[in-house]
């Protein structure tokens, strides 16, 4: 029996390598709100044993939901680069993949703290609480449609930044790695601010008026979000597999 | 013909300054067991990096199955390369890591993954940073076979394995290949030991193609003589030997360029005329002469 030279891969390498980078978000997801549910909860307890519960705590965990799969797929894109090009996959469908898991990974991040900000929500309504978020560069409005773009979108800029500052760092090597964040990571503060109320020049809220700050802010962030994919899938595609010791 | 053919033209690879190899030129037959021998740092590894697309060439071209390989999804799908410490998820259990390349490798087997990772004695629930050096090479071997890739590349990937594994191994190799003929480039220190597996050989030093001929043809380059000592000598005379073995009073001459006289000069002297252990060859290709110690810093 002789090897038939011809065949291909039988399923698409792009819907392969986005499926099983996204199952490995979402796993290290689940774990990630368990955890902020229980500090959650624990902290309100606490609060309300000591003095008077007055703001959202869920809130704070955003800038978890940003920094942690932000540093989960940093790791990732450096790790799975050799994994990818050694089962015989291209550079490309490891780009396409990677930025398919990594917004919808941040759909899912983006859904599951708007549901959960409107299940504390609910919980503070019922024990006569009063709900709201205290938290810097937050949006102006905390309707829940307005929470989960503005929330979802930065999200997405962030984890595509997790995927550039990786590959930056494996293309350029530590110091042009470093050097070159705030192109690479700088992006993420500025979303910060686009959405948020009181960000001076970079907040939407006064642009064009500032009829409608999230439709602006929210084209600003998907902009953004193109500049730093496309810089990623170059980067990606022309990436080398570095050696690896045993 | 079954399996990838190669063809590389000129192919220069830098790293920043260094020149890992320089406008090297060879050929490897479809469906056939190539040998890539070669010093350390002679540019084994960046050869068959740069075949596999894990890296681009600096300067020539590369052809597997008459097409680029980079970035070119029918010849990537059909070319497995295994460098020494694997390039395989390490927090993965082994079984994921199979399941993983099952689906992405047109032709995986696992019945032979199974039977490998068996005879090797691999628990498909550990992870490859729990293993041993020796173990880990063990899966890499597993990985690069039950691919079967129409182009498989093996990097040193006995290293840390012991010789019963080893030789588990070369068995494995050499059964499932005549099963399913394809194209595999093996690179190995221990040449001894996989010399019976090569049809072709290709020998690199300091980046540079030293020679690539069928391993018949390197072979009969040279001759052993074997007998009693003092007919070895005088048989050896003027002749360039390259090693020397003595038991008693039976010696074994390994020599380089054989004549056409020889077989009736043997039996003249009463010796025997052998092969060459392609060992000897590659180590006379790529001697260096070694620098004097001072005698100052002895």
């Amino acid at each position: 029996m002789s090897i038939d030279t011809a065949r291909r891969p039988t399923t698409s390498s792009v819907r392969a390598t986005a499926s099983w980078l996204l199952w490995m978000n979402l796993y290290l997801a689940a774990w990630f709100w368990i955890l902020a549910i229980v500090a959650v909860t624990v902290g309100l307890v606490v609060i309300n044993q000591v003095g008077e519960v007055n703001n959202s705590v869920l809130a704070f965990a955003r800038q978890g939901a940003v920094w942690f799969p932000f540093s989960v797929l940093i790791a990732t894109t450096a790790a799975y680069l050799p994994v990818h090009i050694a089962a015989g996959l291209t550079r490309r469908s490891l780009a396409l993949g990677s930025l398919v898991a990594a917004t919808g990974t941040a759909l899912a991040y983006g859904l599951v703290f708007t549901g959960l900000l409107l299940v504390e929500r609910a919980v503070f309504d019922a024990l006569g609480w009063q709900w709201r978020i205290l938290e810097d560069l937050t949006p102006a409005e905390t309707e829940p449609l307005t929470m989960l773009v503005g929330t979802t979108l930065l999200f997405v800029v962030a984890y595509v930044s997790g995927l550039l500052v990786g590959i930056t760092y494996q293309r350029a090597g530590g110091w042009w790695g470093t050097v070159s964040l705030p192109l690479t990571a700088g992006p993420i503060l500025l979303v910060f601010a686009l959405f948020a109320q009181d960000a001076g020049p970079f907040s939407t809220s006064e642009w064009f008026g500032g009829d409608q700050p999230l439709l602006v802010a929210s084209f600003a962030a998907l902009l953004i979000a193109g500049a730093m994919a496309f810089a990623f899938d170059r980067l990606t595609r022309g990436a080398s597999v570095p050696n690896r010791t045993a | 013909m079954s399996g990838f053919g190669v063809e590389v033209r000129d192919l220069t690879a830098r790293y920043d300054t260094t020149v890992a190899l320089d406008a090297v030129s060879f050929t490897i037959r479809p469906g056939v067991i190539t040998g890539l021998l070669g010093r350390n740092g002679s540019g084994k590894t960046t050869a068959l990096s740069v075949l596999a697309a894990f890296r681009r060439a600096t300067s020539g071209t590369v052809l597997v199955d008459g097409e680029d390989p980079w970035e070119n999804e029918r010849v990537l799908s059909g070319t497995c390369l295994v460098r020494e410490s694997g390039d395989v998820a390490l927090d993965q259990k082994l079984k994921e890591t199979l399941d993983f390349l099952g689906d992405r490798r047109p032709l995986f087997s696992r019945e032979l993954a199974d039977t490998l990772m068996d005879r090797f004695e691999l628990d498909p629930l550990t992870k490859p940073n729990k293993l041993s050096r020796g173990k880990r090479s063990a899966f890499g071997v597993v990985v690069g076979l039950a691919s079967r890739t129409p182009l498989t590349l093996l990097d040193e990937v006995h290293l840390g394995m012991d010789a019963p594994s080893r030789y588990a191994f070369y068995d494995a190799l050499l059964t499932d290949w005549l099963e399913h003929p394809r194209t595999i480039v093996l690179s190995s220190h221990l040449i001894g030991e996989v010399e019976r597996l090569l049809e072709d050989v290709v020998v690199l030093d300091r980046g540079t193609v030293l020679t690539a001929s069928d391993a018949e043809t390197l072979r009969s380059g040279g001759v052993t003589v074997t007998g009693p000592a003092e007919a070895v000598e005088a048989f050896v005379v003027g002749r360039q030997v390259v090693a020397r073995q003595q038991l008693g009073r039976t010696a074994q001459a390994t020599l380089v360029g054989a004549r056409d006289d020889d077989a009736s000069r043997a039996r003249q002297h009463g010796l025997e005329l052998g092969p060459v252990a392609l060992q000897d060859l590659f180590v006379h290709l790529t001697d260096r002469p070694v620098p004097a110690i001072p005698e100052e810093s002895r």
